[in-house]
């Protein structure tokens, strides 16, 4: 499994270089205002695991992976490693340009962004695990072009149902409404998170929501493994 | 023998084709020529036996083993070389041969770099601005440099320029020669074969029509052509094939002795059939 993981991130790296200037340029600017960080930074991970398996699917890759010796459950599992990597490294990149924003404001005698808090962070890996946990089953099941078709119109339903992005997708213009509150999306997943951590701790959330993304991407990894045992190339 | 393939009963169900009940065998150390026009089922054979598909009924081994059950270890004891050699456009044939370096357990890495040295790849040139040809000898090199068992290698030559597919036939024919590995030739360019292939496994519509060495193959089929009148009820069931002309006829038979006796006589020219006579005529009726 390690090996295809090492395998996706050499194959990656290209994307990974032209990808990641692009997402600390533009999270740079979205740092200015801090509202709609957190939603960058899901977007540029998002963009970087569906680049990934684009690459096997465009160069029609798939026949060689598999031809080597792995199970198509190993490949599964890599990619689902890859994802976990893709995540970290986003939160790593979005947290160093939030703590600079911070750092800077705080010199200029202004109060450090709520935007950039522990919960938002934990809220985030909550997200890119869910969007992680619906797109890798569609891409194993259906392919890239028609698994991506299938996995947006989940989420896209999925974020409308449970109402992760916030009132403003469910159409709420009530008073005090919006995607926003100081720069932190006012969507359920936020909302619980911060509650979580207010009730329980920073730390005890934290464990909560990484067993909770842990749930979430086993599961789903589990799908995938069998959606890619039925699929042939 | 100890057959290092062997197929018993293999079908494979594809909606509007089927790879039907297909059986036979490839000993250590020789080379099968895996002939059949376009869409017979050779490259659904060569996925079965590659786990980029499953086997509907029949059974299936590889070095004696189940590929179902020990994908890993069958899989690090085959070569292979698709048809159109596809890896990442983007990365190097050195970059490459890193990538796929750690997933054999017998990868050597001399070896590699001599193939490389001796098939002058481009070790820092991006796959995807390589020819047809050196896609191929990328793809063999690393087909080779894990010592594999048997080298399955599907049309690898079709598209291929005269001088390159000659080494290439060479090269197989030495990499067998120790009588340890076996290769799975799948093509439909069957002068290919004549040079090098031991057996001859024909598929037509996915049903398996012969697997025989070559020797038995040439001595059995044979081509008959003569006036269309000495055609009757009795001498037509003694061809597979029979493609009627204005002047004369040209029927297939995978029975010589008996094509002589019935027709001796007859103002009619027996010939050794060609691997392109049996897969031209096989199942042609007029």
């Amino acid at each position: 499994m390690l090996n295809l993981f090492i395998k996706d991130i050499k194959v990656g790296a290209i994307f990974l270089w032209a990808v990641v200037p692009l997402y600390v340029v533009t999270a740079l600017q979205v740092s200015r205002v801090g509202a709609g960080f957190f939603w960058v930074n899901v977007t540029c991970a998002s963009l970087l695991l569906v680049a990934v398996s684009m690459l096997d699917w465009k160069t029609e890759a798939e026949p060689f992976v598999h031809s080597l010796p792995v199970t198509r459950a190993m490949v599964v599992r890599a990619r689902y490693l890859t994802a976990a990597v893709v995540g970290l490294l986003s939160l790593g990149i979005g947290s160093a340009i939030g703590a600079a924003r911070g750092i800077s404001l705080v010199m200029r005698a202004e109060p450090w962004p709520r935007w950039m808090a522990g919960d938002v962070g934990l809220a985030f890996v909550l997200v890119f695990a869910f969007i992680a946990s619906v797109y890798l089953p569609c891409y194993f099941r259906w392919g890239f072009g028609k698994g991506n078709v299938a996995a947006a119109l989940m989420l896209a339903v999925a974020m409308i149902v449970t109402d992760i992005v916030g009132p403003a997708m469910t159409g709420a213009g009530a008073p005090g409404g919006g995607l926003f509150y100081e720069g932190v999306p006012r969507g359920q997943v936020m909302q619980g998170v911060a509650r979580l951590a207010d009730r329980y701790g920073m730390a005890a959330a934290g464990l909560i929501v990484l067993g909770l993304a842990a749930v979430l991407l086993w599961v789903s990894a589990q799908v995938a493994a069998r959606a890619c045992r039925r699929q042939e190339f | 023998m100890d057959p290092i393939l062997e197929l018993r009963g293999v079908t494979k169900h594809y909606e509007g084709f089927s790879l039907r009940d297909v059986s036979f065998s490839l000993p250590r150390g020789y080379v099968c020529g895996l002939i059949g026009p376009n869409g017979a089922g050779k490259t659904t054979i060569v996925k079965l036996i590659l786990g980029l598909a499953r086997v509907s009924a029949g059974q299936l081994r590889v070095c004696g083993d189940d590929p179902a059950t020990a994908e890993i270890a069958v899989k690090d004891r085959i070569g292979f070389v698709h048809e159109v050699p596809t890896f990442y456009d983007h990365i190097s044939v050195e970059a490459l041969a890193s990538i796929v370096r750690p997933f054999y357990t017998r990868w050597d890495q001399p070896l590699f770099d001599a193939l490389a040295r001796e098939f002058e790849l481009p070790m820092r040139t991006w796959f995807g601005s390589l020819s047809r040809g050196t896609r191929t000898k990328a793809a063999l090199a690393l087909a080779l440099a894990h010592h594999a068992e048997l080298l399955v290698l599907d049309e690898p030559t079709s598209g291929l320029d005269p001088v390159f597919r000659r080494e290439l036939l060479d090269r197989l024919a030495a990499y067998v020669s120790d009588g340890l590995a076996s290769v799975l030739f799948s093509t439909h360019i069957t002068s290919d074969l004549g040079r090098m292939a031991d057996y001859i496994t024909f598929i037509r519509d996915g049903r398996l029509v012969f697997s025989s060495t070559r020797e038995e193959v040439f001595a059995r089929w044979v081509v008959v052509r003569g006036d269309p009148g000495v055609l009757d009820e009795a001498t037509r069931p003694l061809f597979t094939g029979v493609e009627i002309g204005a002047h004369a006829f040209t029927g297939l038979t995978d029975d010589a002795p008996r094509a002589r006796t019935h027709m001796a006589g007859q103002d009619i020219v027996i010939e050794p059939a060609t691997l392109d006579d049996i897969m031209c005529y096989t199942g042609r009726t007029c």
